[in-house]
């Protein structure tokens, strides 16, 4: 006697319902590893940090391509991501978000988006003494 | 006649669910937890890891045993200079140093006869 | 008679919904308690205030004039504008909110290094007794760090430099 088996409706609608779920996981995963709030964090300490390090005469190229991508797709203009004033270095990556960490050296800092060629994401920081 | 209903099959799942949800409960938790050291890894240390392309043991990050090893060899004392080798020595056998003292001894040695 | 019994299946679509509940709230739980807690910087931060401080004090084998005569006499003056000469600013500029460092240097002569013979400290000195709490758990204390180095100074003395950093921003790092 032949025996066929079939494929039944339930156990397919259960797997699909069960590959639907696993992706709302994962999406929801690489969401939060991607967010605008963590990458504000860290890139807003880690540039106070170099203020803090940073001596008269000091010029550093900061790399921040991957808060150019979150700022892309946030819509907020490359040159305004960030904003060293008042003892602050502020990452703002969406509009509603931003991040502010306190820097200690009582230096003047000019920073403005590195226009070169193949530079596209990255920062020029100038570390000059303040004028008396 | 009456139908018997032979239900020992569905309680035998029901208990396989049962065991299979605490089991799940516990790996769930036990992930959490896993989370949670990962999370204290955030703590930035700071002992920079070294460059792998360096082989020199001067260039480190100690820059205070540096200013001390300056000030030994500029010392014009030398019994200033003993006492001042004998605290280096109990600091070393104490908490040691970030970068080898004997090297970067003996290059800041060699650099201040140099110039 | 066919026995049909599927109220089986109904009662395993329960528990296999509750399982997806549990693995959802597991994960979601798991990417919190990761994402969630911030990069803690500040033992890296008050190493480089110590390192700044180190340096204005003394730098190239020379400490700086303006702390030490050339007759080897501490300046008084350089206790008021110790931020000031040594390019610091902790003022959080913003109301009612106290400065989230301290920093403290010690000199201890090479004739008596029990007892400090003059003393720079700026800051916010509440910040200083969490350096002494001893807890497993020093998160939501301040940072401090504590570095020392000898100095020459001029007149032939040597003195011990103890350097003093402390970095609050509990808020910001935890």
């Amino acid at each position: 006697m032949k025996k066929r088996g079939e494929i039944l409706a339930e156990n397919v609608i259960f797997l699909v319902l069960n590959i639907i779920f696993l992706t709302i996981l994962v999406l929801f995963l690489l969401k939060q590893a991607g967010g605008a709030v963590l990458i504000e964090g860290s890139y807003s300490k880690e540039i106070a940090l170099l203020v803090d390090s940073a001596k008269h005469g000091t010029i550093i190229n900061v790399n921040l391509q991957k808060a150019k991508e979150v700022s892309d797709e946030n819509g907020i203009d490359f040159s305004e991501i960030l904003k060293i004033a008042d003892g602050y270095v502020t990452i703002k990556l969406s509009d509603k978000g931003g991040s502010s960490y306190h820097y200690f050296n009582d230096i003047n800092v000019s920073y403005y988006p590195d226009k070169n060629p193949g530079y596209e994401g990255f920062y020029v920081l100038n570390f000059n003494r303040k004028r008396a | 006649m009456y139908n018997k209903i032979n239900s020992r099959g569905q309680v035998g799942e029901t208990l396989t669910w049962i065991i299979a949800t605490v089991i799940i409960l516990v790996l769930v938790l036990f992930f959490i937890f896993g989370a949670s050291l990962l999370a204290s890894t955030k703590s930035i240390s700071s002992e920079f890891r070294p460059s792998l392309s360096l082989t020199g043991h001067f260039i480190g990050t100690d820059p205070f045993l540096k200013k001390s090893l300056f000030t030994y060899v500029t010392l014009p004392s030398e019994s200033k200079k003993i006492i001042l080798d004998r605290e280096f020595q109990r600091l070393l056998s104490q908490e040691g140093f970030a970068i080898d003292f004997n090297e970067t001894k003996k290059e800041i040695i060699l650099r201040y006869n140099r110039r | 008679m066919k026995l049909q019994n599927k109220r089986g299946d109904k009662i395993l679509s329960v528990y296999w919904f509750a399982i997806l509940v549990i693995v959802a709230v597991g994960v979601v739980l798991m990417v919190n308690t990761f994402y969630g807690k911030g990069y803690d910087v500040r033992e890296v931060e008050a190493r480089i205030l110590a390192e700044k401080v180190a340096d204005c004090v003394y730098f190239g084998g020379e400490s700086n004039s303006l702390l030490l005569t050339p007759q080897g006499t501490f300046r008084e003056d350089f206790k008021d504008n110790f931020l000031s000469f040594c390019t610091l600013n902790f003022d959080p500029g913003k109301e009612f909110v106290r400065p989230e460092y301290y920093v403290e240097v010690n000199f201890f002569p090479d004739t008596n290094l029990r007892r400090s013979s003059f003393v720079l400290s700026e800051g916010n000195l509440n910040w200083k007794p969490d350096c002494e709490e001893k807890v497993a758990d020093r998160s939501k204390l301040a940072t401090c760090v504590e570095k020392e180095f000898f100095m020459n100074a001029p007149g032939g003395a040597v003195y011990l430099v103890k350097i003093l950093s402390i970095v609050g921003k509990v808020q910001e790092n935890v």
